[in-house]
Parts: C-alpha cells; sequence; structure tokens
C-alpha cells in the first residue's frame, strides 16, 4: 500500500473472555432447553429408535455448542486484525470466509463508540463507522479495548475531510 | 445508507459554512434571475389545489377500502360504507391539517422544511446538500400548470421533502433559490477550494462566471423512432404483463391457487382434425404474435415515459425532460454523478443502440418505479447510438480517458473459466436428474441440451468479465447477452474490499468490490468474484490508496 509497513493491531483479548460470556448463557439457555425436551420425550414414551437416538443427537450436539462457545471467540480473535494507516481504516477477518474492508480516511462520515453492559464490565467497546456507502454503509469494530475505542474515534474524525464526498 | 440516518448531522457539519455565507449571497445574482428566487425569511406555502391531490393520493393508496366504499355503496350495505367513511375521514382529515401546516424557505444557506399542527416537524436541510430538484406532472397537474416537486439529498431512500403540489412557478422560483445559494456558497469555498485559498473579495466575480455559464445547452434529444426501437428491444412488455396479472390475482380473484396458468388461453381454437404440423404450426404463430404484442406494449411504455426526451445541461447541472401523459423533469449535478453504467442489450446491439444508466447519491435502492428515479437513475438516457456514446460520457464527466483499448484490462483468473464449466455441470445434472424424475425420462433426455447451452454460456461468462484501473477510477464490464461497461471514480469511492470463501481458497481466487454511494439502480455492482487471489489483493489496496488520495 505505502512504504511504510502496516501497523496491524489486535482487539483486546478480554473481549474474548466477554464473547465466551455471552456464548455460554446461549449455550446454558440450549441446555436446558435440550434437557427439558429429552425428559418430556421420553416420559411420554417415543417410538422405537428415537428414545436412544435422541438423547445421543441432543448429548452431540451440545458438546459442539460447548466446544464452539468456548473456542470459537480466541480462534476468531485470532484471524481479526485491524489498522489506522496512512490511508484509511483496514480490517481482516474471518475465520473460513475471509474477509478485508478498508475505508479512507477522507470518507468517514462519522464514528460512534457503543458500550453494552457486559462489555462495561470489561472495559471493551464497539466502534461504527459510517461512510456515505451503500453496502458498507458501516463498519463495526467489535471488541477494541474502550480506550482505544474512544482514540480512534477521535482519529477517525480528525482525519476525516470536512465536507462533500458524495 | 440507511433512511433513518439523523440529518442532524449533515446540518452540523454545514453549520459552520453557513454561518460564514450567510453575508455573502451576491445581490448581483439575485437581480438577474427570471423569476423571482424565493426571499431570504418569507415562508411559502403549498398552492391550495394541493388537497384535491393529496385525496386522490389517498384513495390510491387505500384502494381496498375505496373498493369496500364502493361495493357497500353499491349493494346497499351500509356498514361497507361506514367501514370505509371510518378509515378515511381520519386520515383525510390528518392529511388536510397536514397540507395547510406545510410551509418552506430557505434561510441561511438551508432549506426549511416545516410541518404539523401539534406536533411540529421541522426539516433543515443545507442547500450545498441538495442532489437533486425533481418534479413530476400527471395529466392533471399539466392542466392545472401544478407539479410534484421532490427534494434529494445523499441520505436514504426517499425524497427529503416531497412538496405536494407547487404551481410552476413556484417550483420555478424554488429552483433558483437553491441555485444561486449553492453558488454563493460553493463561490465561498466552503468545500471544494483549499482554505484560504479564495479571498471573500473574488466572490461576484465567480458568481459572475457562473451566470456565464448558465444558458441551456441542449446534449441530446431522442427522436420517437430510437424510442419505438428501444421499446421493441426492452422487456418491458413482459414486466407490465406480469404487474397486471399479479393484480389480477391479487384483486379480482383473490385466491392464485385456483387458477391454471393454461385456463387463461382457450386452446379449443386448433380444430381437432388438424395434423401434427398445423397444430404445431399454429402454435407457434400464436407464441409470436403474443410475443409481438407484448413488444409493442414495450414500444408503447417507451413512448409514453421518454417522449420528447431532452438532455439538457445547465452550468453544472444535468437538466432531463420527458413524458408524454405524465412529465418528468429531473435535475442532476455533474457533481453528484457517482457511476456512469452503459448497458447494451442484444436485441439493442443488433441495432446498434445502447442505453446510459447513473447512480446519484439520493435514492439509494429505492426498487419502486416511481416517474422521477426511474427517469433520473435507471434510464438517464433510455436510447442513444453506439456511435454518440463516448461523445455524451465525456459531457457527463470531462476529461476521462475513453480509449478502452488503451486500459489494462484485468481478466479474471485463469482457471475461472474450469470453475465456471465445473458450476455449470453440476447445475445441468440437477436440471436433468429432476426433468427425468418429475417428467419422465423423454423430457430428462430433452433437458440434456442443457449441458451444451450452460457450458457454452459458463465459457462466454468468463470471458466477458474485464476489469480495469485506469487514472480516474475503476472501470467494470461483464454481461453474456446484456453487456454492460460501468466507470466508478475514486473520489467517489468509499470503500473497498477484497473477500474469499473457503472455495475461492482452493481455487486462488477472491472477490474484489468496491463500494460508491447509493450502489444498486444501475443494477451493475462492481463485485468482481472469480479474481486471481494476488491480482484482487493488490488492486483493492491500490483502490484504496488513489480513492484515499482524492
Amino acid at each position: 500500500m505505502t512504504e511504510t509497513p502496516i501497523e496491524w493491531r489486535e482487539l483486546d483479548p478480554a473481549s474474548v473472555t466477554a464473547n465466551r460470556i455471552v456464548n455460554c448463557i446461549a449455550f446454558a439457555v440450549v441446555l436446558v432447553a435440550s434437557v427439558i425436551g429429552a425428559v418430556i420425550a421420553i416420559a411420554f414414551g417415543i417410538p422405537a429408535p428415537w428414545h436412544w437416538l435422541l438423547p445421543l443427537i441432543l448429548v452431540f450436539a451440545n458438546l459442539t455448542l460447548l466446544w464452539w462457545a468456548f473456542f470459537w471467540p480466541s480462534i476468531e480473535h485470532r484471524h481479526m486484525r485491524w489498522s489506522a494507516g496512512p490511508v484509511g481504516v483496514e480490517i481482516k477477518k474471518g475465520v473460513f470466509w475471509k474477509h478485508r474492508i478498508a475505508i479512507p480516511w477522507a470518507r468517514v462520515q462519522h464514528a460512534d463508540v457503543s458500550q453494552g453492559p457486559l462489555a462495561r464490565q470489561f472495559s471493551i467497546g464497539n466502534l461504527t463507522i459510517h461512510t456515505a456507502g451503500t453496502k458498507h454503509a458501516s463498519i463495526d469494530i467489535e471488541g477494541l479495548n474502550h480506550a482505544v475505542a474512544l482514540e480512534l474515534r477521535d482519529e477517525v474524525i480528525r482525519q476525516r475531510k470536512a465536507g462533500d464526498v458524495v | 445508507m440507511s433512511s433513518d440516518l439523523p440529518p442532524e448531522d449533515i446540518v452540523d457539519a454545514q453549520v459552520v459554512d453557513a454561518e460564514s455565507d450567510d453575508s455573502l449571497v451576491p445581490v448581483d445574482a439575485l437581480v438577474l434571475q427570471s423569476a423571482p428566487p424565493i426571499s431570504e425569511t418569507e415562508d411559502r406555502y403549498l398552492h391550495p389545489l394541493s388537497v384535491i391531490f393529496s385525496l386522490t393520493d389517498l384513495i390510491k393508496q387505500n384502494l381496498i377500502a375505496a373498493f369496500l366504499g364502493i361495493f357497500g355503496a353499491a349493494n346497499g350495505d351500509l356498514v361497507y360504507v361506514g367501514l370505509a367513511l371510518l378509515f378515511f375521514v381520519p386520515t383525510f382529515i390528518f392529511a388536510l391539517i397536514r397540507y395547510f401546516t406545510i410551509r418552506y424557505r430557505i434561510t441561511d444557506g438551508e432549506l426549511v422544511v416545516q410541518e404539523g399542527l401539534f406536533f411540529r416537524r421541522v426539516r433543515t436541510v443545507p442547500v450545498e446538500r441538495i442532489q437533486n430538484i425533481d418534479m413530476v406532472q400527471g395529466i392533471l397537474h399539466r392542466m392545472l400548470d401544478l407539479a410534484e416537486v421532490r427534494v434529494e439529498t445523499a441520505s436514504g431512500t426517499k425524497p427529503e421533502a416531497v412538496l405536494k403540489v407547487l404551481s410552476l412557478d413556484e417550483m420555478e422560483r424554488l429552483r433558483e433559490g437553491v441555485r444561486i445559494h449553492k453558488q454563493s456558497s460553493r463561490a465561498a469555498g466552503s468545500s471544494a477550494v483549499p482554505d484560504g485559498a479564495l479571498p471573500a473579495g473574488d466572490v461576484s466575480e465567480l458568481n459572475l462566471e457562473h451566470e456565464e455559464l448558465s444558458p441551456a445547452l441542449s446534449l441530446l434529444k431522442i427522436p420517437i423512432s430510437w424510442l419505438a426501437k428501444a421499446g421493441f428491444a426492452s422487456n418491458r412488455g413482459f414486466i407490465l404483463v406480469g404487474l397486471m396479472m399479479g393484480f389480477y390475482f391479487q384483486f379480482a380473484q383473490g385466491n392464485p391457487g385456483d387458477i391454471d396458468a393454461g385456463d387463461l388461453v382457450d386452446w379449443n381454437f386448433i380444430p381437432e382434425s388438424s395434423s401434427l404440423l398445423v397444430k404445431v404450426g399454429l402454435i407457434a404463430g400464436g407464441l409470436l404474435i403474443v410475443l409481438l404484442l407484448l413488444r409493442l406494449l414495450g414500444v408503447g411504455w417507451y413512448i409514453l415515459r421518454f417522449f420528447g426526451y431532452e438532455l439538457r445541461q445547465i452550468g453544472e447541472d444535468f437538466k432531463i425532460s420527458c413524458g408524454l401523459l405524465t412529465k418528468v423533469s429531473a435535475t442532476i449535478p455533474r457533481k453528484r454523478i457517482q457511476f456512469i453504467s452503459v448497458h447494451r442489450g442484444l436485441i439493442l446491439r443488433w441495432m446498434k443502440l445502447a442505453s446510459v444508466r447513473i447512480e446519484t447519491a439520493g435514492g439509494a435502492a429505492d426498487n419502486s418505479e416511481n416517474a422521477t428515479t426511474t427517469v433520473s437513475r435507471r434510464w438517464f438516457i433510455p436510447v442513444i447510438p453506439e456511435s454518440s456514446i463516448d461523445k455524451i460520457i465525456a459531457e457527463i464527466r470531462p476529461g476521462i480517458d475513453l480509449n478502452m483499448d488503451g486500459y489494462q484490462w484485468i481478466p479474471l483468473a485463469r482457471r475461472a473459466q474450469s470453475r465456471f464449466i465445473r458450476i455449470a455441470c453440476v447445475v445441468s445434472c440437477v436440471l436433468v436428474a429432476a426433468a427425468y424424475l418429475t417428467l419422465g425420462w423423454k423430457l430428462g433426455i430433452a433437458a440434456l441440451i442443457a449441458f451444451p447451452i450452460l457450458i457454452l454460456y459458463a465459457i462466454r461468462k468468463s470471458q466477458s468479465v474485464k476489469y480495469a484501473r485506469t487514472n480516474f477510477g475503476v472501470v467494470y464490464r461483464s454481461g453474456v447477452l446484456t453487456k454492460k461497461t460501468s466507470f466508478s471514480f475514486f473520489e467517489k469511492i468509499q470503500a473497498a474490499s477484497w473477500r474469499q470463501t473457503p472455495f475461492d481458497r482452493r481455487w486462488e481466487m477472491a472477490t474484489l468490490s468496491v463500494d460508491t454511494a447509493a450502489a444498486g439502480p444501475a443494477e451493475h455492482v462492481i463485485d468482481i468474484k472469480y479474481l486471481d487471489q494476488e491480482t484482487a489483493k493488490q488492486e483493492y489496496e491500490q483502490i484504496v490508496t488513489m480513492a484515499a488520495a482524492r
């Protein structure tokens, strides 16, 4: 892109923990639902192969979900990088479906930082950058350190050119 | 951009400009105009006849309620009439209040539209941000010298303000007012010119220059014969019939499941005794006549919509006017043009014609066929001889290099063709299997014809896609039957992206896409699949760098 190498930065590691917690809550809901479902199904009696097949499927599904809840956030985290280079903001992410997107500084319309209740506990925040585009009318960088997010937002606002870009 | 983007953001950015400008509105420029522009503080109202138009709109929007009312009245059933009235009267009263409370004015470089009695809503649109002022006139409007006026900005899918209806004089006044404010703020160097490059004393001179440029320059007039050809080449007829069928099923029958498409045609016109050849001939002839009628319908639509088409240039704005019954007039500022796309359909190519579409930032993703968007974007130039395309593009956007042979065209990845062919084979197999399973072995064998057709299509498709990065922007060509060539410009590119699916990775390919404001209406979004992964990455980085430099 330019002579100076781009400095790729990671998200805040705390965001992995935060995502794990969110995922575990989702997992817990599914677990409770599947236990209740299995118990009801067996109590009311179901046709022959299902009385052992259904619990097996549920156990397998729940184990997969548990793996996902626990390991996926860190895998995702390893594959996500962002940079605020001389040209603009750039993100690369995706484990299987890879995606890179870049927004020149001058095309930023505005940017805002948001923070949910859980994110506040871990002092992480999401930065949303808005452009005048269509498909990428806004891009999110989720899981930045809150202070970094605020810094980056100020940088984005400072760097954008005042005036018309459309 | 989403429609719920608060207008305040735009306003914020513009407040500073407005404050520095308001003393600079040149008095000379005001005097020069034919129609006196809107004065600085005076509130303007809609034309009194607006109420009638709002009423007809209301009835159009609530066809079902209206039908119920009429149906009830016809049967003497007062319940239905009551229901319809219950529905109509309050909405009508609201509409009345609304139309009597709308007022607008231009103050400090901003168009202020105020509406509402109890909940007053004030909408402030910086004049600099106004993209288009469009006008639509139905027959009734034209008889009364009125027009529906739409003010569009870059945000969202809907016009920022719809003024229904204004007198033509009033509209001209609004347009002039906006134009003058734009010029004065442009002259004051609000955005385009770097700080301090332009001393305040030069403002009046600059304006005079603009005034001299202003006389309308006719760029293109479309004779009715071209329109007829374009209509004949278009699939409009099919779309119109589709719309009508939809309407028919929805309203007249209410239960589409009951109707078999075959019932719509009376097959008994073929005599029982006739030979197979005669039967086939009759069916083919009948189909041909239907096709011809559909084509004629397309011709009719084109003539109705684009009759008297004229593209004019006034200063830095383009102005389109056309229409036989409903007359449309749209203004498109040159610098708002984001994207230019030339479409050449199969039949149009035989006739050496083409059409030109553009994208402006307003009215993104609005797929409804309303008159102004249809004309100003999807059919910026509905039909033009191939030989004049270069000339007209040079007018739309001066200074771009149109010598396309000189571009460095980048084709798809080397193995893209194999990948396309593989997809074609899989699709053909599925088709054949489906035909065999559902319709029997005869049609299964007949479906084998899908193989050569789809494979040929795959080869042509992989060859048709080409991409070039030029000194002004990105040029993208594609299409097998309808060939499309699109131009985007670095200063209008909002973002670039590079994507790779797991399948792409196996084939060492990637997708390159370029995002512009309001992409979509030209139906040629730059999203190029099956490029070589390294090429795509390089191009992606280059595009971003060059976009950032503008």
